[in-house]
């Protein structure tokens, strides 16, 4: 219809175009991811942030509390988020120098769309529900009107994001504090003299919902009942984890990961406009990220989680005694922490075999994020070999160890013979519509993709 | 760059194509009909429950029906198609204009920007069936399927038709399933087994839903919507805000489809001239007659169950095989939309289409105009005349407001460019202030001082 804009010249970036460093950056982040979503896949959903329905002891604990809330939780998908921020920019100002018309923005239109059906395959095939692809791709869909800013008003986007999510989250703080209010107001009435309103019923039944959601029996039942699910045939897998997948993908895209995934997608497009990503800047400014970013962000995330600790996990004391949320802005500032660290690690030169190790990891990232939901759940599934809720929290980790040498080996062999992941193939394939050159030859050149 | 910047501007009124802007005032006057029951009737009469208020076998249930038979989603149907050839219009206009990725940054900030006004309208004016925030979402989705031929974007409809279908159909199967498990579970003596985890679970579900369906709860719930609406400012908020949210996340996600459906029709009718009024006349013929006919068979059909229990939603999953809303609603909108093109063709009705074109040129504005007025007239915070009509009553409300946005639309047209809010979204999608008084120079460089 239109005059057709040429598209032999859009094609994959080729192998010397990458930014190495990102690509280190980017293995580091997926295997840390596994760290945070073990869990997930390993143990029933109520007992993910909650160590007091765990087999207790101190190894358990050290490994809930530093591979989870209290230093890296956050960390690793603010990584993921920063290096596809910095992609999305990557890709369009690439392809904007070699097509016409606006067909660089159509590819990445395509390349986001194709990204949330494979997040929906994710989540509804593969089981995954907390697929964070479906996410991104809406994420970044949104983000493509902010790509020119320059980093001054990227900062400021982003710190937006941080107050919108911390002022969401203490809206639903506030929320179920006045919930349990009322309710203890209206439990105090003495039904012998007056009857309740039907209102008051309602209320009433509110915060009796949340105070005995509360108890370990409560608790308890509810692993049960999940457990069973997961476990059991598909059909009852299919239906329990639909139902979290759902939700993700409608309360938790809306209330938390437009904010809390664009945060950190804003700063990555910032970090890498002004070098910080690719480790181009001076040392001592890393050096601050981790003095800051560790030094208050330990301590704060330490009270974040300690609160929780100390009321022993029971939501209903702590949502009366609660004064603030900050689990957003403790995330953000540990996660800074542990940016600056791994910047630091490279800039000190002495972890060159370190980066070059997870080099191919991050190469083939995505083939390696939907792979680890595909070997976990395999070994935990009940359709499976069923490990789920079997494991102890520290046990969890050998799966993760494993699941790390796996991928480490494979990623450093498919890559000696291929050019893309199989997945990243896909996905690059479906983005042109057009089959891409797999095999790895001698004369690899930038012309990659056509003829 | 700042020359190029200029050159990026609105339509100048030559360009605009008429017939356009005629579907599309009585595409938003059409929306306000059947707006005006969510507007005026508490929950749950609002959505086809006539037992609440006693509306069986009265003049009410007649209106209800002539509406939900024959007008239901035929509305909304044209807005999207109108919105669809409207994504194609903009973009194929601004890349004339401004060379680079510019047509694309405007598309999307123009869409972001619609998403704000739609948070504003669902928020703010409280409007919990606003329909901005997922037309934005759907526009920026759209974008990449712009330049398919008029035949990919059909097949593309059929597609979201398949799979909304499919998806209703999951979830009524699911609900049936919900009923049919928990029924078996209520069977079994307890006396003699105790029920497992799995059977407990659903023996509760079946009966919560059962429970849920009964008048008794639906009154309750009419209780609970009468008093939210017709209270202060922060009773309303809340209740609103509820309902708007729902909209938003599991509402959009389940008609997902529903809504992406004519807006593909839209871009292919646009490309392809049905749109436009080019196609021949036995084209819409063809749709007029095909459209109603099956649609309003189909539609028939599914309501008879619907009236035979009483609107009692756990009684009609149980008893009806399957859910076709979402097919009835293509037939019937294609058939409207065919009817609407023969009145064009036949050219007897350019009064109506010339009256419709200003309400149509200010859509925005009017749309939004709606739920200022209903809110005022409804909502406690204004007049209170929640509940307060009968069914058939607030049909008159309906013209009253129709005959409001007729006169004002031609009447600020004539001494102006846009109408006020298509004024604010063009200002903020360009970031620059747009001309807003007529004057008689008018020429394709508007906007440029």
């Amino acid at each position: 219809m239109t005059n057709e804009p040429t598209t032999t010249l859009a094609a994959p970036i080729g192998q010397q175009e990458r930014i190495i460093f990102l690509d280190s950056l980017r293995g580091i982040a997926i295997l840390g991811i596994l760290l945070m979503n073990i869990p997930g896949f390993g143990l029933p959903y109520a007992a993910i942030n909650d160590f007091s329905v765990q087999p207790q002891g101190d190894l358990n604990y050290f490994f809930w509390y530093v591979f989870g809330p209290g230093v890296f939780e956050g960390s690793m998908r603010g990584l993921f988020s920063m290096l596809f921020g910095a992609g999305m920019f990557i890709f369009i100002t690439r392809l904007e120098k070699r097509t016409t018309g606006l067909m660089a923005a159509e590819l990445f239109m395509r390349r986001q769309l194709w990204l949330l059906v494979f997040g929906l395959f994710h989540a509804y095939v593969l089981f995954w529900f907390w697929d964070v692809l479906y996410h991104y791709a809406i994420c970044g869909i949104v983000l493509f009107a902010f790509r020119r800013l320059q980093p001054k008003y990227l900062f400021m986007a982003a710190a937006f994001c941080l107050l919108a999510m911390t002022a969401v989250e203490n809206k639903n703080l506030y929320r179920q504090k006045s919930t349990i209010r009322k309710g203890e107001l209206i439990a105090k009435i003495d039904t012998t003299t007056t009857k309740l309103t039907d209102k008051q019923k309602a209320q009433l039944g509110s915060m009796n919902e949340i105070k005995e959601s509360s108890t370990p029996e409560a608790k308890k039942k509810k692993i049960e009942k999940q457990t069973a699910a997961v476990t059991g045939s598909y059909s009852e897998l299919y239906k329990e984890r639909s139902k979290n997948a759902e939700e993700s993908e409608t309360y938790g895209m809306y209330y938390w990961a437009i904010w809390d995934v664009s945060l950190f997608m804003l700063l990555g497009l910032a970090f890498f406009k002004l070098g910080i990503l690719q480790g181009e800047a001076k040392t001592k400014i890393y050096a601050w990220m981790v003095i800051i970013g560790l030094g208050v962000g330990l301590p704060l995330s330490y009270l974040f989680v300690t609160f929780d600790v100390n009321h022993h996990f029971n939501w209903f004391e702590i949502i009366k005694t609660k004064p603030f949320d900050f689990y957003e802005i403790q995330r953000f500032v540990h996660s800074i922490g542990i940016f600056g660290l791994i910047m630091l690690m490279y800039k000190s030169g002495w972890f060159k075999w370190f980066f070059a190790l997870l080099r191919p990891v991050g190469q083939m990232a995505f083939t390696n994020y939907l792979t680890q939901s595909i070997m976990c759940g395999f070994f935990f599934l009940g359709i499976g070999l069923g490990y789920f809720g079997k494991l102890e929290y520290h046990q969890l980790f050998y799966v993760v160890a494993t699941v790390w040498i796996i991928q480490i080996i494979w990623s450093h062999i498919w890559l000696r013979y291929f050019r893309f992941g199989p997945l990243e193939w896909l996905w690059r394939s479906l983005t042109y519509w057009k089959k891409q050159p797999l095999k790895k030859n001698t004369t690899d050149t930038d012309t990659m993709g056509m003829g | 760059m700042a020359n190029e910047a200029m050159l990026a501007v609105p339509v100048a009124q030559q360009e605009r194509i008429t017939i356009l802007d005629s579907l599309r005032g009585i595409a938003v006057l059409g929306i306000l009909v059947m707006n005006i029951t969510g507007f005026a009737l508490p929950a749950p009469a609002y959505h086809s429950d006539l037992a609440v208020m006693n509306e069986i076998g009265t003049i009410n249930q007649k209106v209800w029906f002539i509406v939900e038979w024959g007008l239901e989603g035929t509305q909304r149907a044209l807005f999207s198609i109108l919105f669809g050839a409207g994504i194609i219009l903009f973009l194929d206009r601004q890349e004339k204009r401004k060379g680079g990725l510019w047509p694309t940054d405007y598309f999307f900030r123009r869409q972001l920007w619609l998403l704000v006004f739609g948070l504003i309208h669902a928020y703010l004016l409280l409007w919990f069936w606003e329909i901005l925030f997922p037309y934005a979402c759907c526009g920026m989705i759209l974008f990449a399927f712009r330049r398919l031929s008029p035949k990919a974007l059909i097949i593309a409809a059929g597609i979201c038709l398949l799979l909304m279908t499919l998806r209703e159909n999951a979830d009524f199967l699911r609900d049936k399933a919900t009923i049919h498990q928990g029924e078996i579970a209520a069977k079994i003596d307890t006396t003699k087994n105790s029920l497992s985890i799995i059977q407990q679970e659903q023996l509760k579900a079946m009966m919560s839903f059962r429970e849920r369906s009964s008048l008794e709860s639906r009154k309750k719930e009419m209780e609970k919507s009468l008093q939210n609406v017709r209270g202060d400012y922060a009773t309303l908020y809340k209740y609103q805000s509820e309902r708007s949210f729902y909209m938003e996340t599991i509402g959009f996600f389940t008609f997902f489809w529903d809504i992406l459906l004519f807006m593909f029709l839209g871009m292919a009718f646009y490309k392809n001239g049905i749109l436009t009024g080019n196609a021949p006349v036995k084209v819409y013929l063809l749709m007029c007659l095909v459209g109603l006919f099956a649609g309003l068979i189909l539609s028939w059909y599914r309501l008879q169950p619907l009236i035979n229990n009483h609107f009692n939603k756990f009684d009609y999953i149980k008893n009806v095989k399957l859910e076709f809303y979402e097919i009835s609603r293509v037939f019937r909108s294609i058939g409207f939309f065919g009817l609407i093109m023969l009145l064009h063709r036949s050219g007897w009705f350019k009064w109506l289409f010339n009256l419709m074109r200003p309400v149509g040129q200010m859509a925005f504005t009017n749309y939004l105009m709606q739920s200022i007025l209903c809110g005022i007239f409804f909502y406690g915070i204004g007049f209170g005349y929640f509940g307060q009509l009968e069914r058939y009553q607030i049909y008159f409300v309906v013209a009253g407001i129709w005959i409001i946005e007729i006169v004002w639309s031609h009447i600020w047209l004539h001494y102006f460019l846009f109408g006020p809010f298509e004024w604010l979204w063009r200002s903020l999608t360009y970031w620059k202030k747009q001309p807003l008084k007529k004057n008689n120079s008018i020429t394709g460089t508007m906007g440029i001082s």
